[in-house]
């Protein structure tokens, strides 16, 4: 059965694999070059890999029908996602895409950003994210049109370099990463033996091991792309972090307790930031985001239970402000300065203090901004 | 807030790593495996990173593994695949049973990605 269906589903593959390169545009702008390029070969790579699975005799072998299988599956996985990403991003670009993405180059220059410049494509189902293989960067539909979330984009741009490989430029933040990663681990560690030793029940003892693999597969890589965000785009990526809670976060408390969840808890992410903030020298800065923050969670109607301060102690979180700002100063990045100006950055900031200064008239202010951003320049 | 950032740069590494392992897994099954393979090197390399983590990517791998709960050695596979001529059953079945792993963690991090 298993030959007769990948001689029927391969050379199909093929042919939805050759129709996807013929749907990749030949006018856009260069900002969409590398995309191409990258989605152009892997296509082609797609196309040699399944002729493989029909014409490599070792594999018509029955006892490596599971490796066959499994590598069918990759295959087809990576095929659906450069569909639904790369080649869709490609094919849908228009002039919202384009301004971004000139946006977007102008902001990598600025920050001095140590990989190639990702795409920025308009096709976000899920707020801002990033898919580091091709380099592609998801933002709202009309995203471009506003300011206040765009310091988000600098937090995007951090996680490609955290999974770089063999680039000694940006090699002393992912050791700086490492080092505190240990620390985190180390942590919930003598946390577990003190448990033991208390023979404390064996829930507790299951909750900090998911802490640990919490901390291990994704809450630092967050942390530390919170804090690269803050060093570069100022306290404007402090502010975007109250503005989505607000607008889209759940209990900023809370704390995993059965499976290891994907992001640290809102107020854990805010006492980072405000740490960083206190390292950058940003004193007023921090005491006015800090003020709004805790009006903001006084105004939730929960609070913060004695797991969540077990969870994220203040000196571990401090820790992790100053190995992050260690690591990514060390490969170069520019440093927010409160002075700079006629930079994207100096916008997105003047942004926020216009926001709380003339609440009633920023959206008018706004529209004259974004203009003057995406169409003048600064 | 979206999972897709943070999973799809380690989904590529998750899949090479799986890609790697059933041809080192095609090789010894049908015995043309040795210890000058381009691709058990290969394997052998990364495993090593993965046995002594120094990045996120390795870290994750390490969990990944450690997860498992099979108590896997990873060292002593890593020192297996770079000297033994021909891989035992036994070894055959340590790389199947990682080879079964990472691709249940590949898919979990499909579906995460895609927003399921």
């Amino acid at each position: 059965m298993l030959d007769a269906y990948f001689t029927g589903s391969v050379p199909q593959l093929i042919e939805r694999s050759r129709e996807l390169t013929a749907k990749i545009p030949r006018n856009l702008p260069r900002a969409y070059d590398a995309l191409a390029q990258t989605a152009r070969s892997r296509l082609n790579n797609l196309i040699a890999q399944f002729g493989s699975l029909i014409e490599d005799q070792r594999l018509l072998d029955k006892s490596l029908r599971p490796e066959r299988l499994r590598k069918f599956k990759r295959l087809v996985s990576e095929l659906d996602t450069l569909e639904a990403t790369a080649i869709l991003a490609l094919r849908k670009a228009q002039d919202e895409d384009h301004r971004l993405n000139d946006l977007l180059e102008r902001i990598t220059k600025e920050i001095a950003y140590p990989a190639v410049t990702p795409t920025v494509t308009t096709l976000s189902r899920d707020y801002f994210y990033i898919f580091p293989e091709f380099r592609l960067l998801f933002v709202p539909l009309v995203e471009g049109h506003f300011l206040l979330h765009l310091p988000d984009l600098y937090h995007e741009l951090a996680h490609p370099i955290l999974v770089e490989e063999n680039d000694p430029i940006i090699e002393p933040l992912q050791h700086s990463f490492s080092k505190c990663l240990d620390e985190c681990i180390s942590y919930v560690q003598y946390e577990t033996q003190k448990l033991q030793r208390r023979k404390s029940p064996v829930r507790s003892e299951y909750m900090l091991g998911t802490w640990e693999r919490s901390w291990i597969r994704s809450w630092l890589s967050e942390f530390y792309c919170d804090v690269f965000a803050l060093i570069t785009a100022g306290p404007a990526f402090a502010w975007s972090h109250l503005h989505l809670a607000i607008k889209r976060g759940e209990n900023p408390f809370v704390v995993p307790t059965v499976s290891a969840s994907s992001h640290p808890a809102d107020d854990a992410r805010m006492r980072v930031l405000l740490a960083t903030l206190a390292l950058l020298g940003l004193r007023q800065e921090s005491i006015d985001i800090q003020n709004a923050w805790r009006c903001f969670t006084g105004s939730l109607g929960v609070k913060a239970e004695p797991e969540y301060f077990w969870c994220y102690p203040d000196e571990l979180l401090k820790k992790i402000s100053t190995y992050a700002v260690s690591g990514a100063t060390q490969i170069g990045v520019h440093v927010f300065s409160p002075s700079e100006k006629g930079t994207v950055t100096s916008v997105l900031n003047a942004a926020w203090g216009q926001f709380w200064t003339h609440p009633g008239s920023y959206v008018q202010w706004e529209k004259k901004a974004v203009e003057k951003l995406l169409e003048a320049k600064c | 807030m979206s999972d897709t950032g943070l999973y799809s740069g380690l989904y590529t590494k998750v899949r090479d790593v799986a890609a790697l392992i059933d041809e080192v897994l095609m090789s010894a099954k049908l015995g043309s495996s040795s210890s000058t393979d381009s691709e058990r090197n290969k394997l052998a390399t990364q495993l090593a990173a993965v046995a002594a983590p120094t990045d996120f990517p390795t870290n994750y791998f390490s969990a990944v593994i450690k997860d498992m709960g099979s108590g896997l050695d990873l060292k002593s596979l890593v020192a297996t695949l770079q000297t033994s001529q021909s891989l035992s059953q036994a070894v055959i079945c340590d790389l199947e049973l990682l080879a079964s792993t990472l691709e249940s963690e590949r898919t979990r991090m499909l579906s995460k990605m895609r927003g399921r």
